[in-house]
């Protein structure tokens, strides 16, 4: 039930047959209200835009209307007639201060709801940098599933249904914006405050969309194999940066994935140990998630150095002069990227805090796919899926996950 | 309704005997002299209220961070001595005074006091921005110290220029932003608070000198005689933007040096 | 207005359009004159090439989002108009793509918005509709325009030097941080500074213009609107440009300096600089709209030979406009400010909508049983409101806090600001171009191609913009170099648009260039206008008049005034005007 259809009837004089197929019905196309808060902004917006066009038909009728029935007509001049009329110029200027007046409050009611969030609101911490976002839950984990979303792969935040969520957020760099356009809320990531966002989204509808059933059926969608979610329907909700930060502003997304409570504390738990034996897999994923918007693994050069071949590369040569690219470094690099500046790099890596099973994942993902690697130190895959790895880069390998559609 | 007042209307053949404000004439597009002398001021005053507006945007900024960083701003005005600041707050009075002089002279002809004030108008603005670099800006940026300088009570470790200047070990380095290295700084915020004084004292020093240049043209124009009881628009003006200048640094002083 | 003004026509005064000799000479007394008609016309040709500039920008930015940047599986980019050949990365590319927009809305605010109307128009027209011979400050008045030249040097430097990818709001920290070893961005943040004080020295010219030099029996409310708005949009640019030019110089200090008043990682506030930077740039819209509403008035009303309706409202409602204009700049922020400064920023916004609200009635009002001309400066005018309109109603879910928290940074605001910036400022300046066009250069224009023109143009602009406010609502951000496969659809429609919009505008150029070598000769007061520039010759003669002219009736009085330069046979005026106006 979509607001436009509840405002469609509760405007007696639409039939929602018309009412489908008007305009107005465009302006929400691709994003469904997401929340209730979302439903009441929609109708304020509906609301003001029908206050618009009333305004502004009735205006236009009536220049289109004068402008032709008194074009200048040869030999003839304008009759005088009164200048200014008091009663009709108060009016005027009365009746829309009234109209403004009323506008305000309504907006001022929307958005008290949209700052205020509830005591019992969850509470999780996003941190936005350039050019992607970390959300911690509240049992300290982070998502592990990816997907795509415009050119990039993009990370899925699990969120709740039917509960309040809070987000507390800042920048680790420059400003950035959370949008999450079905939600119709927005707020700014500043570097020196912190900021809050609150929503309390809908269940997923009879239509929505259902995680795989088989670990098979997974593989097949490309998709992440949760077993405690298997067969969860779920509903996605784009998530854009919306303030200007540099050159991947446009890639700064994310996608926020609705399921039941229970499903949702099932994905908890499966993010706080996605179990998986393989150090490979795990410094894959978080590559994904966290270094594929500036490092590649195909051999390209990006905001960072590429990955490919990197690990034990001989000459790599930093402000430092020529250091050894070794497990040792790479820590640094990611607690402390400051200290050394990789040569035709310019500093703008924000410093990581990684788990150790993280780390280690990484520097085997990149002695995976680094031809300078000792054989002594090359990793035997766990499972039989190591090539994947060592291809996969920036760019997803084919099946491509579906990227997510509003649903319906 | 305006109407056209025969009054000082001086269109009539000028001999070229009397000196050029004798002669002078308002331009071809004003009616009269004195509309034309009101236009003038009425415009300068209106560029005042810019220069007013530009110094409000760094006042602003000044509140914004003294509520922030109380502790910061108590700090670093302690490390500013007051009585530079005292002596060119007086320098820059004594200045007003004397341009306010050169205005009177010209109103009744005195050229040659007139001569006189404006250029000692000019020699206190030069002792104010002096006093600024030598005294205030080169140590404290730098910890070089001019070794005649009154105020220097530290003892010096080198010197240099033959002895002309003298190195003051630790008073450095207090610098705004990122040049900030002052090692003894308790507060973390020390260097917004350099950066809040250097922006403000440096464009003001900069309207000074600016005043300066402004003054010295119309001496010089003075000298030729332009200016006199009947045409001095030009000294007036210059007067006015000298006094906005003082006046500034009289709202400056007390936030910059008092305030601890 | 002036009953023994010139006497067109007597050759014994010479159009300021006279050469003063040979080539060398007329362009050095065009480089050196102090004469505000040349000054205009100067400013309105470098206006209009940076209008031109911009637009080719802006033609960029739509080609650009033609389709969405996609890497296929093996790393393959398409969709980028301006990626590298080589580029393995979407960075480089986008990069580009931001500083086009960025290059694109600097250019069109502060070197063609801004100055637009006040500078060219203004110039030419205002000393014109006072009865007096120039400015007040005619040196001034030159130095400016040369500031202006300058200023804008500054900025093709900036993009010579590589462009700027900050956006036309340079926003701390990024302004303060990107290409940290360059040095374009302090050429353009000092292009805008300097190019504030052009606008200052023009601003305050004006003001004391308008108090000053009124030709003999004009009084205040003697004046026409167009002087009344310039006026008004004088004094916000009087009073709010110095906060942008300290503004510009502390982010100057901090890129040079690192002083870090902007700088969080310094104890700065990024959210002060946009505090200090909208307090400048909300004005400022207005000093954008407010001439243009000037124009407006007194198009709407020369073209329909009427008294306008509700002077006395129209010219408070300018100065309400410029007053309240100052105390809503934190509508730019509701994303990033405290709950309570929200509202109350939202709450003072509608408060602007209300005089602009009565002007719009005031100008619809105009035309009831008016003579109304069908022309391209009134179907500019029919364009400008019907726009506008849209525009300012838009400009109210904006204002809305709740709506603002999902609008804010799409293309929803995109739109707005362009029906309000393109569709209102730049169709009135497209009216006064036309409107005073044969006074200015003494050539009539031809009639039915430019209105045709102007039709493309309308079309186009609609086609454009219309489609961004769905873009806004269904969740497009503003900025983004690419975007998801969902909005394609909508991004193409947008650009044909803007195909239309440069057809619109070239057939424009081609019949304006046209009539400049072989137009008509004009009249000296081809619509039949009321107010004192009709008086003089068009063009002008050097001094603009040969007699100073007397101000013996209001600006519109149509009923009961024959214009100036007519034959009282052309203009009948009925016995029962006469007697009604003698009755009042
Ligand atoms: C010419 C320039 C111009 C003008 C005149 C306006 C006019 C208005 N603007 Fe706009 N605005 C901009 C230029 C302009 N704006 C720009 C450039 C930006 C973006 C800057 C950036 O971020 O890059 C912007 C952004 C902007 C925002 C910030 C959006 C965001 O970033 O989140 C807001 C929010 O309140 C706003 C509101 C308004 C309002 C309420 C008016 C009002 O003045 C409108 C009043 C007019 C009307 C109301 C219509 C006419 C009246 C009628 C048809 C009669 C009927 C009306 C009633 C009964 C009310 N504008
Ligand atoms: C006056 C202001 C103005 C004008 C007129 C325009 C005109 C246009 N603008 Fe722009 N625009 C801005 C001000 C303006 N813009 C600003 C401030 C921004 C924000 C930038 C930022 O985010 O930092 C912006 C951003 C902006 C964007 C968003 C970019 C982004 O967020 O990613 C887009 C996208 O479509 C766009 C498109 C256009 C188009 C197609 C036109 C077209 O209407 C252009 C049509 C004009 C021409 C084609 C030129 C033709 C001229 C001649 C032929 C010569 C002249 C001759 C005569 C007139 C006789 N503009
Ligand atoms: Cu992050 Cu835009
Ligand atoms: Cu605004």
């Amino acid at each position: 039930m979509t607001s436009f259809q509840t405002l469609g009837e509760r405007a007696g004089f639409l039939p929602d047959i018309v009412y489908e197929n008007m305009i107005t019905r465009w302006f929400f196309r691709t994003t469904e209200a997401g929340t209730e808060m979302a439903d009441h902004t929609d109708d304020m917006f509906i609301w003001l835009w029908w206050f618009g066009v009333i305004w502004f038909v009735g205006l236009m009728g009536i220049m289109v209307y004068w402008v032709i029935k008194y074009r200048r007509k040869p030999g003839k001049i304008a009759p005088i007639s009164t200048a200014h009329n008091t009663p009709l110029e108060v009016a005027w200027t009365v009746v829309p201060t009234l109209f403004l007046i009323y506008i305000f409050f309504q907006g001022f009611f929307g958005y008290m709801d949209k700052v205020v969030s509830p005591g019992n609101a969850v509470e999780m911490s996003l941190t936005g940098y350039k050019w992607n976002w970390t959300l911690v839950y509240p049992n300290g984990a982070e998502s592990p599933v990816a997907t795509t979303l415009g050119a990039k792969p993009v990370t899925v935040f699990y969120m709740p249904a039917e509960t309040p969520v809070r987000l507390r957020m800042n920048s680790s760099d420059v400003m950035h914006a959370f949008w999450v356009p079905d939600f119709r809320v927005k707020a700014d990531l500043l570097p020196n405050r912190y900021t809050s966002i609150w929503f309390n989204a809908k269940a997923p509808g009879p239509d929505a969309k259902t995680h795989p059933k088989t670990k098979e059926e997974a593989d097949a969608r490309g998709e992440t194999w949760i077993e405690s979610l298997a067969g969860a329907p779920y509903t996605d909700h784009w998530v854009f940066c919306a303030e200007y930060c540099g050159d991947e502003h446009s890639e700064m997304a994310a996608v926020i994935r609705v399921v039941s409570d229970n499903h949702w504390r099932a994905f908890l738990e499966f993010a706080a140990d996605p179990g998986d034996v393989d150090p490979i897999t795990v410094g894959q994923r978080v590559f994904k998630q966290k270094c594929a918007s500036c490092h590649s693994v195909d051999g390209s050069m990006n905001t960072g150095p590429t990955w490919k071949d990197l690990y034990n590369k001989p000459g790599h040569r930093t402000n430092k002069g020529e250091v050894p690219v070794n497990p040792d470094y790479i820590r640094e690099s990611i607690a402390v990227p400051a200290a050394q500046i990789v040569e035709g790099y310019a500093n703008n890596m924000p410093a990581f805090v990684l788990k150790d099973k993280q780390i280690e994942g990484i520097i085997a993902y990149m002695r995976s796919i680094s031809i300078h690697t000792p054989e002594g130190e090359r990793p035997v895959p766990a499972d039989a899926a190591p090539a994947a790895p060592a291809t996969d880069g920036t760019a997803p390998a084919a099946p491509q996950p579906e990227a997510p559609k509003p649903q319906g | 309704m305006t109407t056209i007042d025969p009054g000082l209307d001086t269109k009539q053949p000028a001999d070229l005997a009397a000196p050029a404000w004798k002669r002078y004439t308002p331009g071809h597009h004003w009616r009269t002299q004195a509309e034309e002398f009101d236009g003038a001021k009425l415009g300068f005053w209106l560029f005042l209220t810019t220069e007013v507006l530009l110094f409000g945007g760094i006042f602003c900024a000044y509140f914004i961070f003294r509520t922030l960083y109380p502790a910061a701003f108590a700090e670093g005005s302690a490390a500013l001595d007051w009585r530079i600041g005292a002596i060119n707050t007086a320098v820059l009075l004594l200045s007003s005074y004397t341009m306010a002089c050169s205005i009177y002279c010209m109103q009744t002809n005195q050229q040659k006091r007139a001569q006189i004030n404006l250029w000692a108008t000019i020699a206190f603005g030069a002792v104010f921005v002096l006093l600024k670099f030598f005294l205030e800006y080169m140590p404290k940026w730098s910890g070089w110290f001019l070794s005649f300088d009154p105020f220097l009570h530290y003892e010096t470790t080198k010197s240099a220029w033959g002895g002309l200047l003298v190195y003051v070990e630790g008073y450095g380095g207090k610098r705004p932003g990122q040049l900030f290295d002052y090692p003894f700084a308790t507060d973390p915020n020390m260097p917004l608070w350099w950066s809040v004084y250097y922006s403000g004292t440096v464009i003001h020093a900069a309207h000074v000198l600016i005043g300066m240049v402004l003054i010295a043209r119309v001496a010089i124009k003075g000298l030729k005689g332009h200016y006199g009881p009947k045409y001095y628009t030009g000294v007036e003006i210059a007067g006015l933007y000298w006094h906005l200048v003082d006046l500034i640094w009289i709202f400056l002083f007390p936030l910059l040096y008092l305030i601890h | 207005m002036a009953n023994h003004g010139s006497h067109a026509g007597h050759g014994h005064h010479a159009s300021y359009l006279e050469p003063k000799g040979g080539f060398v000479v007329t362009v050095w007394d065009w480089m050196t004159t102090v004469d505000h008609k040349k000054i205009g016309v100067m400013y309105l040709f470098a206006i209009l090439f940076m209008f031109f500039l911009g637009g080719v920008a802006a033609m960029a930015v739509r080609l650009e989002l033609w389709e969405p940047v996609r890497v296929s599986a093996t790393g393959q980019i398409t969709g980028q108009l301006f990626a590298m050949s080589d580029a393995t990365s979407i960075s480089p590319g986008n990069n580009t793509y931001n500083r086009l927009f960025t290059l694109h809305g600097a250019i069109m605010v502060f070197m063609v918005i801004v100055p637009s109307i006040p500078a060219s128009l203004g110039n030419f027209f205002l000393p014109l509709m006072l009865g007096a011979k120039d400015v007040a400050f005619p040196k001034l008045n030159l130095l400016s325009w040369y500031i202006y030249c300058f200023g804008s040097i500054f900025a093709v430097i900036s993009i010579i030097l590589g462009g700027v990818d900050t956006g036309w709001t340079f926003y701390t920290p990024y302004s303060t941080t990107t290409d940290a070893d360059y040095w374009r961005v302090v050429f353009m943040v000092m292009g805008a500074f300097i190019l504030g004080f052009s606008s200052i020295l023009t601003g305050l010219n004006f003001i004391v213009t308008v108090h000053k030099l009124r030709a003999p029996g004009m009084g205040w409310f003697d004046m026409p609107l167009f002087v009344w708005a310039v006026y008004s949009s004088a004094i916000i640019q009087v009073l709010a440009t110095p906060v942008i030019g300290i503004t510009l110089l502390l982010l100057t200090f901090e890129r040079i300096f690192r002083v870090g008043i902007f700088d969080p990682a310094l104890g700065g506030d990024p959210v002060l600089y946009q505090h200090f930077f909208w307090f400048y740039s909300h004005p400022v819209v207005y000093v954008m709209i407010l001439p243009g509403m000037g124009i407006i008035s007194d198009v709407i009303a020369v073209q329909s030979h009427k008294r306008l309706f509700g002077y006395k409202a129209v010219a408070f409602a300018s100065l309400g406009i410029a007053a309240v204009s100052f105390i809503v700049w934190g509508h730019h922020m509701f994303t990033s400010m405290s709950e309570l400064a929200s509202t109350v920023f939202s709450a003072l916004t509608f408060l602007v909508a209300i005089p602009t609200a009565v002007k719009v009635f005031n100008w619809i009002m105009t035309l009831y049983k008016g003579s109304i001309a069908i022309n391209t400066p009134m179907v500019y005018t029919l364009i400008f409101l019907f726009l506008f309109s849209i525009g300012g109603l838009t400009g109210l879910p904006l204002g809305t806090l709740s709506t603002d928290m999902h609008l804010h940074d799409t293309y929803f605001v995109v739109a707005h600001f362009h029906y309000v910036m393109m569709g209102g400022t730049i169709m009135a300046l497209m009216a006064g171009i036309h409107h005073w066009w044969p006074k200015m250069f003494g050539r009539m224009y031809n009639e039915p191609l430019s209105i045709i023109a102007a039709i493309i143009v309308f079309l186009g602009f609609n086609v454009t913009f219309f489609t961004q406010f769905f873009l806004g609502t269904q969740g497009m951000p503003r900025r983004y170099a690419s975007y998801i496969d969902e909005f394609q659809t909508l991004h193409q429609v947008s650009t044909v648009g803007s195909w239309l919009l440069l057809l619109g505008f070239v057939i424009h150029l081609a019949v304006l260039v046209h009539s400049l070598v072989a137009g008509a000769k004009a009249p000296a007061n081809p619509w039949g206008g009321l107010t004192m520039e009709w008086v003089a010759a068009s063009p002008p003669v050097e001094h603009n008049f040969d007699h100073e002219p007397l101000c013996t009736h209001g600006p519109y009085d149509y009923e009961t005034t024959v214009p100036p330069h007519w034959d009282p046979k052309d203009y009948p005026i009925p016995e029962e005007n006469k007697r009604l106006a003698s009755g009042h």
